[in-house]
């Protein structure tokens, strides 16, 4: 059944996977998140492609309500937070970090993010940044195989099929033995269905909550 | 028109009645539809008076513009031309502006338009994206859009009934003409050519008849020959010595894939042909494809096997026969295709008809049938087509600007948005400017922008991107197939090559290629020797049965439950005794349903044999009144003659029929709630929203930047669904699906004779010969009603126990 958080441990690590598409820590008092794309909306009208911009206020909502809900004194964004240049949606968010002044927010940079400058609300690191045993990592061709990562960009779907030929694709948290893929965070980035080689199980996010599926090789 | 006749004369032709009648009408001013087939001479019907009329040896400016459905077409129009210029001793200038027309020609042409322009709607488009165009069209005096039938039912011809509105209200003293085959609603070609001037419109038909002998090509072996698919590849044998006799064949088949597969097995079958076989379709190179055309002009090939991009156009007099694969799906393209061949008067017409399972030898029957009979195929004109308007009003906003008052009144003229009221039209000026109803607060929505009662665009970039979409009315993102020295090939869909990795080999164009790596917007190949290659499979729309065909179909259907003498009927028997003894063959008063359970569901096979779109229909509205009794998933396969419903779970069908799921009651509305439980409004919307400039797919051949802005229809339908359910666009899929799709008005007639008929409901334990080829079929149309939670559960619970 599915419920409204499941615990894996990785690495040595205690993780709580949340179906609004985010991994907590307890033990680190850290949230996860990764690819929330921020600014594709207004990237697009700015551009002439006419998505209706309401659309753009429903990430940056769901991402209030999380935060509101997990008292986490760190936030990790890993890689892709905003989709392309600067835009309104961005301040947006810039203006909610400021009233959240007394959490740490830290973004692991993805290919997205370009030319991104230091922030006093938001701290930049390195392409791979550690955390505990763990690597976080925006891209998981840039981990190192032997370390225990946490990586975003794949934007993983999982196929799940039944009888009469139907099949949906859900997104899902992916974990590999070295390796935990995030689902994407924001609503506008499509699902890609992942690898299922070395998948040994996934944390499958539903409608009514997440629940895990272990996979047989 | 006096120089005329003496050409003709000195030529040996004689002038026909169409022809003389059509010099006239244009001499008196007037505007109208010439019914003519090709090789009849219906180019110089209204290409002579033109050059004719005004007596002028070196005319000032644009004079005709040409406009034709396929870049193909053009140059054999240029050469028309340019032969009737030089035998008049006139010194007219003819020029072709296509997608293929050189960048250095484009300049030029900019600078100084031809006299004669030949072009096609996407690129009559892009004059209109030019500034200054006004300019342009000040000494025209006639358009000509040939092969108008072609053109009718598809959104190009929308393209040209808006260019025309625009070029008209430029210059009031136009000639309109169409050139036409015959078709089923000639007099609506003709009203939606001429827009709300067609009153003053003439139809001169040529009267000219062909006469066409169909043959079917029956399998040795009805017994072993498979009951489905598409290919027909087990014909071959048969179909080499049918080439060997003819002086040249044309082999349409109905797909590209399916093209450069016949072509690869004539090769190994018959060696001998090696340098005599060519192929030809849409994505083969321009360069390939006008030396294909030129070999078989000049009679140096036996054989070209060919899709649709073969149809039209100007008849290769070497052709002797034709061979069709599979089903032609209508009456008109068959007869279109008969007619590429045989072309010297008297000799009647020869086309093989080449089954490619067993039910279609049926098909054979039936095509000779409706040919017998004289019938006709309608073409349905797009009507309120918003994804084209919107294209259109960004193309005058990239140009000139304009002002909405005057473009309203233009667009109000033309047949397909007549009925285009003030609010409507308002709706899609907002779309531009606000890209939504209001103005959003700190919104950047940057499209078009209004100054001084004045629309335009001031963004180069959308600019840009906006002229580069101007083609995509028909084309899926394409990638340009080339070897490393720059030698194009062809044309691939990125889906295909995307899939691929370095080193595969795949088919095109004839050729054995090994991908090397893809750059930007291009495929760089290799030649390979393997043998073994992966065939491009272009998605193409799946066509439907004209109703005309469906009708014969039945008709055929019904003579095989009596005593027959027909080739083809006969060759059947034996499949029709086993589908007897499994189930049962139904008569015209009888409606054949099969239930069974398999390994994989609940099956429920359904044959009304009406056609892919009016079964596609019914499936829809089954599934949905079932899906009231309880809620329901389903599979749904469709062919021409039956549907699928496949499911998890077991589908009440004995229940159903007692409470009268085929009730043409609350048609529409059943209709329109079974469109939201599948993806077919969906599947639409995708052509939709890259019409009308909502999503950017980058354009053959150009490094594109815009990465970024690659997004998928199917996210902007979710979200136009969730946030803006009344958007235009998306009543527009939704519209489209109804009229084009569904059919409502075949729909409706079709249950009313199901009405009539018996329901005769067999379970046999095993799939039968009319099931077979619907079972199969990978290309289902999903449906479910119930909750994403109760799927999800199922599918897990099913993981669980399995």
């Amino acid at each position: 059944m599915e419920a409204n958080e499941i615990q894996w441990e990785f690495a040595g690590e205690k993780l709580t996977l949340l179906p609004e598409k985010a991994l907590y820590l307890p033990e680190k008092n850290a949230l996860l998140l990764s690819d929330l794309h921020l600014g594709k909306t207004q990237h697009f009208r700015k551009n002439g492609l006419a998505i209706p911009a309401s659309a753009a206020q429903n990430d940056l909502l769901r991402f209030k309500k999380l935060i509101g809900r997990y008292p986490a004194a760190d936030v990790y964004f890993l890689g892709d937070l905003f989709h392309s240049e600067t835009n309104n949606e961005m301040e947006a968010f810039y203006s909610l970090l400021d009233q959240e002044s007394h959490r740490r927010f830290s973004l692991i940079p993805g290919n997205h993010d370009v030319a991104l400058n230091q922030s006093p609300t938001l701290h930049i690191t390195e392409k791979c940044h550690p955390l505990g045993n763990l690597i976080l990592c925006h891209n998981p061709a840039d981990l190192n195989k032997a370390e225990a990562g946490i990586c975003g960009h794949i934007h993983p779907g999982f196929r799940l099929k039944g009888q009469g030929r139907q099949s949906l694709l859900l997104p899902a948290f992916f974990r590999y033995e070295q390796l935990i893929l995030l689902p994407a965070f924001g609503k506008l980035t499509g699902l890609i269905p992942a690898d299922e080689k070395g998948l040994q199980e996934v944390g499958l996010i539903m409608p009514g909550g997440i629940r895990t599926l272990s996979i047989r090789q | 028109m006096n120089p005329a006749y003496s050409w003709f004369d000195s030529l040996g032709w004689k002038v026909q009645a169409f022809q003389k009648q059509a010099w006239e009408a244009y001499a008196a001013g007037k505007s109208g539809l010439v019914n003519a087939p090709t090789g009849s001479g219906k180019t110089y019907s209204l290409l002579l008076p033109v050059l004719l009329n005004e007596r002028e040896v070196a005319p000032k400016g644009l004079r005709l513009i040409w406009i034709s459905p396929i870049r193909a077409l053009t140059k054999e129009i240029a050469l028309a031309a340019e032969r009737a210029v030089s035998a008049l001793s006139l010194d007219w200038t003819v020029g072709i502006r296509t997608g293929d027309t050189s960048q250095k020609e484009r300049s030029a042409q900019k600078k100084q338009l031809p006299n004669i322009l030949i072009t096609t709607p996407e690129s009559l488009h892009l004059i209109l994206a030019q500034k200054n165009y006004p300019s342009l069209f000040g000494n025209l005096r006639c358009v000509v859009a040939d092969e108008w039938h072609e053109l009718l039912g598809s959104k190009r011809g929308v393209q040209v009934e808006l260019a025309l509105s625009r070029i008209k209200s430029l210059q009031k003293n136009l000639s309109i003409w169409g050139i036409s085959a015959t078709i089923g609603n000639l007099i609506e070609a003709k009203e939606v050519l001429l827009g709300s001037a067609s009153a003053d419109g003439v139809i001169i038909r040529s009267n000219s008849k062909k006469e066409i002998e169909i043959h079917t090509l029956i399998p040795d072996k009805v017994e072993s020959f498979p009951w489905a698919g598409h290919l027909g590849i087990r014909m071959l044998e048969q179909v080499i010595p049918i080439i060997e006799k003819s002086r040249s064949t044309l082999i349409f088949t109905n797909t590209r894939s399916f093209a450069e597969v016949w072509y690869q097995k004539l090769l190994e079958a018959a060696p001998h042909l090696a340098g005599q076989i060519a192929m030809h379709h849409g994505s083969v190179s321009s360069e390939i494809r006008s030396w294909v055309e030129d070999q078989l002009h000049q009679g140096l090939l036996k054989t070209v096997v060919c899709t649709s991009s073969l149809d039209l156009g100007v008849d290769f007099h070497p052709v002797e026969t034709v061979i069709q694969i599979g089903s032609p799906k209508g009456v008109s393209r068959f007869l279109q295709r008969a007619g590429r061949c045989g072309h010297e008067p008297g000799k009647p017409s020869h086309i093989w008809f080449v089954p490619t399972h067993s039910l279609e030898i049926l098909e054979a029957a039936a095509l000779r049938e409706a040919v017998r009979r004289g019938f006709m195929e309608e073409r349905i004109p797009y009507i309120r087509s918003f994804d084209v308007l919107i294209q259109y009003l960004m193309t005058l906003a990239v140009s000139d600007g304009f002002f909405p008052d005057q473009i309203m009144e233009e667009i109000q003229s033309t047949y397909s948005y007549s009925s285009v009221d003030e609010k409507e039209f308002q709706e899609l000026l907002n779309f531009l400017v606000m890209g939504g109803k209001s103005l959003e607060a700190y919104d950047e929505f940057h499209r078009v922008v209004v100054e001084e009662g004045k629309y335009k665009v001031e963004s180069r970039r959308i600019a840009m991107l906006h002229r580069l979409s101007i083609g995509t009315i028909v084309s899926d993102q394409m990638l340009l197939v080339k070897y490393r020295s720059g030698k194009r090939i062809g044309q691939v869909e990125e889906w295909f090559i995307s899939q691929l990795k370095p080193g595969a080999v795949f088919w095109l164009a004839g050729k054995n290629l090994e991908l090397i790596q893809v750059q930007a917007m291009e495929a760089i190949v290799a030649p390979s020797n393997k043998t073994k290659g992966q065939v491009p499979s272009w998605m193409g729309g799946r066509m439907s049965f004209s109703s005309n065909l469906s009708d014969m179909l039945r008709f055929k259907m019904s003579q095989m439950t009596s005593a027959h003498q027909e080739t083809e009927l006969n060759a059947l028997d034996p499949l029709f005794d086993k589908q007897k003894q499994l189930s049962h063959v139904p008569h015209a008063l009888e409606l054949l349903i099969e239930k069974i359970h398999s390994k994989e569901g609940y099956h429920l096979f359904i044959y009304p044999f009406e056609g892919r779109f009016v079964n596609q229909a019914l499936a829809s509205l089954l599934a949905y009144r079932l899906s009231l009794v309880q809620p329901f998933t389903f599979s749904i396969a469709i062919n021409d003659y039956g549907f699928e419903l496949l499911s998890d779970q077991d589908i009440p069908i004995e229940m159903a029929l007692d409470s009268d799921m085929f009730s043409a009651d609350h048609l529409r509305d059943d209709l329109m709630k079974s469109l939201n439980a599948s993806e077919m409004a969906r599947r639409k919307f995708r052509d939709i929203a890259r019409i009308a400039g909502l999503v950017f797919q980058g354009y053959p051949g150009k490094p594109v930047k815009q990465r970024h802005l690659q997004s998928n229809a199917q996210l902007f339908f979710d979200v136009f669904n969730e946030y803006e359910p009344d958007n235009l666009l998306l009543r527009q899929s939704y519209e489209e699906v109804l009229d084009f799709e569904l059919e409502e008005q075949r729909l409706r007639q079709a249950l009313e004779r199901i009405h009539q008929q018996d329901i005769i409901l067999k379970y046999p334990n095993q799939v039968t010969p009319f099931a077979f080829p619907i079972l199969v079929d990978r290309l289902r149309e999903k449906f479910s009603t119930e909750t994403l939670q109760d799927r999800i559960q199922k599918m897990l619970q099913q993981l669980d126990e399995a």
